[in-house]
């Protein structure tokens, strides 16, 4: 975990020194619309969460709709990551049922993809998984899941909630409607001894370096030893092959870096005290990078390889 | 003064020199220097039922405060004392987003006993104030204690000068710069943005205005914020600590048990300290290493030699 919590702060915190704000105020559930956009956007959100729901819950006021810029109002430095995701926005609604409460976040991420990415930034392959949506977890009191460029969190608090949370969570999936699966390339990566739930998707800065981005990560576990698989994805081979010539530059100011043909052409491997040992290849617009390989990482990175020509 | 040792003529002078430069809660700063800086209780067992917890959670804290010296060394008769828990998120208790409603109880109950006037528990939520007051406990358990704890009134910031490296002033809550003393509540939690949350970074729930603007550089925003609160105490609630995806958790499976409440003088070794309880080092965190290089306290909490007490 504090491999993640390394990642993400890096990427925070690359993203506030750029100087990045939001471009659009939204206004709170009490205050005017600002754009045409964002009535149709809260209209849509709202579609979701109308009348009848599970257990005929009754709202607990109207709902609270929060855009990039005041997104932090309602979770503090909570709202960075989000952001990082280019997070649209959120609806916020409270609900009661008897005596269970409820409270119904939709964060409307911008797309599908941006919507794995925030949910798997909040995910761990030890949760408890469950057939919702894309995918959904959940934990006494709580349930998330994953639908279309939607990230959807609820809470239930009192009797009888937890119960409710599901039966909420299928209907709003319903309703929802939209991508059921996860990000494609994600599909081609190998199967073998990888670590279930544990892919991730960084839009900026992946490991702290601006030129890998966007990147997929995946862990691979053998016995107790654990890789990451990282996925930079670039516009086109040339800017994979430019990716990998800056990987190659870093390493080799910052520890070891040799070629490897072996691997492939224009493959290396390098190391350095803080990210370890790696391998890496370019493969068409993909950066192939294997961190801490295991004895037969040579086969992992083929095989990637091999699975996204 | 005339017959006391030359050594301590001249600390006592330094002490009053240095509270001179202190911020609202300064002048107790000089009783404060007066005893151990550090108390760390752990309890041996981790009991599951909630009885247990809560028994757990008080007697920690009476006891990580009585290695201090008991709470009469930082409050005296007629003091208006203000508890600062961490009350931001809509949250059980048990999710660990929110100070341990035990912890600040017992925090309350012991400042009536040295004879404080009045106690006020409060916090400015992230999260809808009214739920996050109630579903986290707190309100309970510090009303039942006899403290006032109620939601902050957004007409009561005030512009208030802090004099800081890049915070000139900002709205702080006039009726804490009210009280007398100034008690630190905050619980040991991950924090997605500055790695972790803990009693410097519990300081923000004092504050108004646009908040955010404050993670543009939170290595010296918040130690502008530490340097003018100067708390008299702080009691780090260590008992279930976030260990992913704070500040706003609600997943139990990122919540981990600690057993140990932690008290003291020195905000930066407080600090420091916790961060070990989320498995990280104090040089980790910008704003503790800002804070020791401002002098406002020491990231070698060992060299304070804490008192230590298992349970």
């Amino acid at each position: 975990m504090k491999f993640w919590a390394r990642r993400t702060s890096w990427l925070i915190c690359g993203m506030l020194a750029a100087g990045f704000f939001p471009p659009q105020s939204w206004a709170s559930g009490d205050g005017a619309l600002r754009t045409q956009a964002s009535d149709i956007a809260q209209k849509h959100l709202l579609s979701f969460v109308g009348e009848p729901l599970p257990g005929n819950p009754a709202a607990q006021g109207a709902p609270s709709f929060y855009g990039p810029e005041i997104l932090y109002q309602y979770m503090d430095g909570g709202a960075d990551v989000y952001l990082l995701y280019d997070f649209q926005v959120l609806l916020h609604q409270d609900l009661k049922s008897g005596q269970a409460e409820l409270t119904v976040d939709i964060f409307d991420m911008g797309n599908s993809e941006d919507a794995f990415g925030m949910y798997a930034a909040e995910r761990a392959p030890g949760y408890s998984f469950l057939d919702i949506g894309v995918e959904a977890y959940r934990n006494e009191g709580i349930l998330n899941f994953l639908q279309d460029r939607y990230y959807i969190k609820l809470a239930g608090f009192g009797p009888g909630s937890d119960d409710l949370l599901e039966k909420l969570a299928r209907v709003l999936s319903e309703r929802i409607g939209g991508a059921r699966s996860l990000p494609a390339l994600l599909e081609k990566l190998p199967q073998e001894h990888r670590v279930k739930h544990s892919e991730q998707f960084t839009r900026k800065d992946p490991l702290g370096h601006r030129f890998l981005s966007p990147a997929y990560l995946v862990s691979y576990k053998q016995g107790e030893w654990e890789s990451k698989l990282l996925i930079s994805v670039a516009k086109d081979p040339a800017e994979a092959k430019a990716r990998l010539e800056s990987l190659t530059k870093y390493f080799r100011e910052s520890g070891k870096c040799e070629a490897a043909p072996d691997l492939g052409d224009g493959a290396i491997q390098a190391s350095n005290t803080f990210e370890g040992r790696v391998i890496a290849t370019a493969q068409g617009r993909y950066l192939i990078v294997v961190i801490n390989p295991a004895s037969d990482a040579a086969a992992l990175l083929k095989k990637t390889a091999q699975d996204l020509k | 003064m005339r017959d006391c040792p030359r050594r301590t003529f001249l600390k006592t002078l330094a002490l009053g020199g240095a509270a001179l430069k202190l911020g609202p809660f300064a002048w107790d700063v000089l009783a404060a220097a007066s005893g151990p800086a550090l108390s760390i209780a752990h309890y041996r067992s981790s009991p599951k039922e909630p009885d247990g917890i809560a028994e757990e959670s008080q007697r920690l804290t009476r006891e990580a405060i009585a290695g201090l010296g008991g709470m009469q060394r930082f409050v005296n008769r007629g003091d208006i004392v203000w508890v600062k828990p961490n009350i931001g998120w809509n949250r059980r208790p048990e999710q660990a987003a929110t100070t341990n409603p035990d912890v600040v109880a017992t925090i309350v109950a012991l400042c009536y006993q040295a004879g404080a006037k009045r106690v006020i528990v409060s916090d400015n939520s992230c999260n809808p104030a009214v739920t996050s007051f109630a579903r986290s406990g707190i309100q309970e358990a510090a009303q039942k204690a006899g403290a006032d704890c109620f939601v902050m009134d957004d007409r009561k910031f005030k512009s208030t000068k802090l004099n800081g490296k890049v915070l000139p002033a900002w709205d702080v809550y006039a009726d804490a710069l009210g009280a007398n003393k100034f008690i630190n509540v905050p619980i040991a939690k991950h924090h997605g943005l500055c790695k972790a949350t803990l009693g410097i970074k519990n300081l923000m729930g004092v504050v108004g205005g646009e908040r955010n603007r404050f993670h543009q550089d939170l290595g010296n925003t918040l130690v502008d914020l530490a340097a003018f609160f100067r708390p008299n105490l702080v009691v780090l609630d260590g008992v279930r600590v976030l260990t992913a995806n704070g500040p706003t958790g609600g997943n139990l499976a990122d919540v981990q048990r600690r057993d140990t409440v932690v008290a003291g003088v020195d905000q930066v070794a407080v600090d420091s300290f916790g961060t070990t309880l989320l498995g990280l080092k104090p040089q980790d965190i910008n704003y503790i290493v800002e804070a020791s290089n401002r002098k406002l306290g020491t990231m070698d909490y060992e060299s304070l030699k804490p008192r230590r007490a298992e349970l």
